[in-house]
Order: structure tokens, then sequence, then C-alpha cells
């Protein structure tokens, strides 16, 4: 009750300033917790606050508030860093939409978007390393920074190109989704982590990859690697048509649905459910491992 | 009475309430609530101009797991205090002298 009220008093509040939003969710919580713990009860209190309309009215009437303006103040920087010495690129941000592409050119090109009144993205490079990282100025209690709103969200764009020499690159947002596409660098280490997130890959030819998500999909398309890890909790992990000599999928409640490009007989199968542990082939030189705790698992070879 | 004058007046307990101790909003409420009744969504917007023309600042400290947020009295604030008391009495003699003559009309 006590979250909904908010949720609606923010929405009803959308027009301000953020930092007036933040403050005034924040004065009703702590009103509504104060009042809980002195002995009311939740739905009393909630119903003698008034509708969140009202409330928004009044307090929009009363203050003159600092109206958002409407048109955006979305900052978009690009950064070029010749891809010489760099073996390493980290990018951990918050509610960012990570994409990973080919560069047109001979450069390490990082495009960023974001809303410089909710979070600024620092892009820094020491030579060896490029760090990536959004510095969230707002937390608040509601919804609204919950990512529902599609002019806070930010977007990092990596071009990376053909040649570069990059070692490992470590990938990891809350609330953002994760593409790649096309990249091909056989000695690099990729590791993706989502929380709520989706990652999207698709022809991406690496030495090892990792990827992770908690409630987000895993899928993985016409792609090569040495080593092949993915993880979930609750979101389905799905490839399609993959290369890989050493995968290992596991899931918790997800479903399982892997798809591998080569010959069966080559592949030991080790299949690990709450039901039991099977194992196909157990000589074969290549290995597929999948385990998950609830989740369905299906395998096919083509 | 009067919304202007009632308007400053509750401002004025606010303040008046913090100068014994630093207060919260809940808190503020119950103990406003003898001398006048004032919803939590009045009190809001009080507290923020207070706030604002610097009469009162606010930091949050924890409590049972979450922030609570505490509002302080400042010099500006006190300032404010004593004028509305000083200009009360100019006031209360407009207010005796239209008392005094009602009065000895009836």
């Amino acid at each position: 009750m006590r979250d909904e009220f908010l949720n609606e008093l923010e929405s009803e509040l959308a027009k301000l300033e953020y930092e007036e939003i933040d403050a005034i969710i924040k004065y009703y919580d702590e009103m509504i917790l104060d009042e809980i713990d002195d002995g009311k009860d939740e739905k009393t209190v909630i119903e003698s606050l008034g509708s969140p309309r009202e409330i928004a009215k009044e307090i929009v009437l009363e203050n003159s508030l600092r109206i958002r303006p409407s048109n955006h103040s979305h900052k978009n920087n690009i950064y070029t860093y010749s891809p010489e010495g760099i073996c390493k690129l980290e990018c951990d941000t918050v509610t960012s939409k990570i994409e990973i592409i080919p560069s047109d050119d001979d450069n390490v090109v990082i495009e960023v978007a974001n809303d410089s009144r909710y979070s600024d993205i620092n892009v820094r490079n020491n030579g060896s390393k490029i760090t990536i990282e959004e510095d969230i100025k707002l937390k608040i209690i509601g919804k609204i920074f919950n990512v529902q709103n599609a002019d806070l969200k930010s977007e990092i764009i990596i071009h990376l190109p053909k040649d570069a020499c990059f070692e490992k690159i470590e990938c990891e947002t809350t609330s953002g989704s994760i593409n790649a596409e096309g990249i091909e660098l056989e000695n690099l280490k990729l590791s993706l982590g989502t929380v709520s997130g989706s990652i999207d890959l698709d022809g991406v030819i690496v030495n090892k990859l990792e990827i992770e998500s908690v409630s987000g999909r895993l899928k993985l398309v016409d792609s090569k690697a040495n080593k092949i890890e993915a993880d979930s909790v609750s979101g389905m992990v799905k490839f399609e048509g993959c290369q890989c000599p050493n995968i290992e999928v596991e899931t918790v409640s997800g479903s399982i649905d892997v798809n591998v490009e080569g010959d069966e007989e080559e592949y030991k199968v080790e299949i690990s459910t709450i039901k039991g542990d099977k194992e196909y082939n157990p000589g074969a030189m290549y290995r597929l491992s999948m385990e998950s705790v609830s989740g369905r698992i299906n395998y096919s070879f083509m | 009475m009067d919304v202007q004058l009632k308007r400053g007046s509750i401002e004025v307990c606010v303040l008046a309430k913090l100068i014994k101790g630093d207060s919260y909003g809940y808190q503020i409420i119950k103990d406003l609530n003898a001398i006048v009744p004032i919803s939590e969504s009045t009190l809001y917007p009080i507290l923020r101009r207070l706030e604002n023309q610097g009469h009162l600042t606010s930091y949050s400290q924890a409590y049972q797991g979450r922030l609570r947020k505490f509002y302080s009295i400042t010099p500006s604030g006190m300032k404010k205090v004593e004028k509305y008391l000083y200009d009360f009495e100019d006031l209360i003699r407009i207010y005796r002298f239209i008392e005094r003559n009602y009065e000895n009309e009836r």
C-alpha cells in the first residue's frame, strides 16, 4: 500500500525536478513509516493522507516548484582512443544499455549518451585500460529511476577495431541490456553481466565468453569461443548455432535451450537437474554441461 | 482565521518547536497538534520554504534501518521568531484597541 501510494505520488509529480520529487517521496515515506511505528494501521495512514493527485496539486501550488524543462538534457560524448597498448576495458553502469560493435576505423570509439541530471558517465584511459563508470547522482525510493523512464536511460556504444589486442572486456549493468554483434577478437575474454536486463550476442568470436544475469534472458547466436559459461537465475538461456568445445550453462529456474554446431558424438554431455545427473559419451573430447534446478533443459546439434 | 496570518504563524510555530532541539516531520506534527492541527501535506511546503529561506537546516540520521530527516533552527530562524514576537506586540495593541471599542459600544 505504501509503495503503491508513493509510486502514484511520484507519477503525479513527474513534471518536477528530480531533486524535488526525491525530497517529497522521501518525506512521505518517512512520515508513513513513523505513523505506522507509532501504532497506526497502514491503511488508515495512507487514507488520511488523501489522494496522491490532491497532494501533488497542493505541493506544486504551494511552492511554485521548479518544473523540469521538457526537452531532454541528454548529453552526448564521444571518446576516441588509439587501441595501441590497450588490453583491458571495464564498463560498470547502473541503467545503461551497452552495445559492443566493430569499429569503422582503427580506433576504439566510445559513444556515451546520458541524462546528466541523473548520472555522470566517466570514461578514462590510463594507457592499458579503458574504464567506463556511471555515477548516479540521485537515489530515490520510488519507481521513477527504475528506468521505466525512457529519457533517463543512458546508452554506451563501444566500437572495437578489428585488430585490437584486447585481452579482457568486462561490462556490468544493473537494469540495462547488453548487445554485442560481429565482434571477432580471438584472444579476448568477454565477461558480461546484468541483473534485470537481457544479453544478446550475435556473431561474436572470442577466446572465452562469460555471460551472467539474474532475471534477464541470455541469447547467443552464431557465436564461437574456446569456452562459454552462461549463468542465470530466472532468465532463460538460448544458444543458436554456437561453436565451442567447452560449454557450461547453469540456471535456477530459467529454461536452457542449447543448439551446438558440431557432431553429437564428439561431445560429452552432462545434464544435472533436481531429478538427478545424466552423462552421455563420457569419453568424448568436447564438453557440454547443463545444470538447472527447475528449468527445462533442451539441446540439439547441427 | 486569515489564511496569510495563519500560515505565517504556523511557520513560526514550527521554528519555535525547534528552539528546544532538533526534530523530525512526524514529531513536529504531533507537537503542534494541540495548538494547530496540521496535515502532513501542509507541513511539507512549510519545511521546504523555511529551509529555502535559510531559517532551518536539515540532516538525515539512521533510525531503525531507515533514514529520518531532522530539522534544526538556524540563527536566521531565531531572528524570524524574535521578529514575529516583536511584530505581534503591535498586533496585540491593535487587537486590544479593537476589542475595547467593540466592548464599549455594546
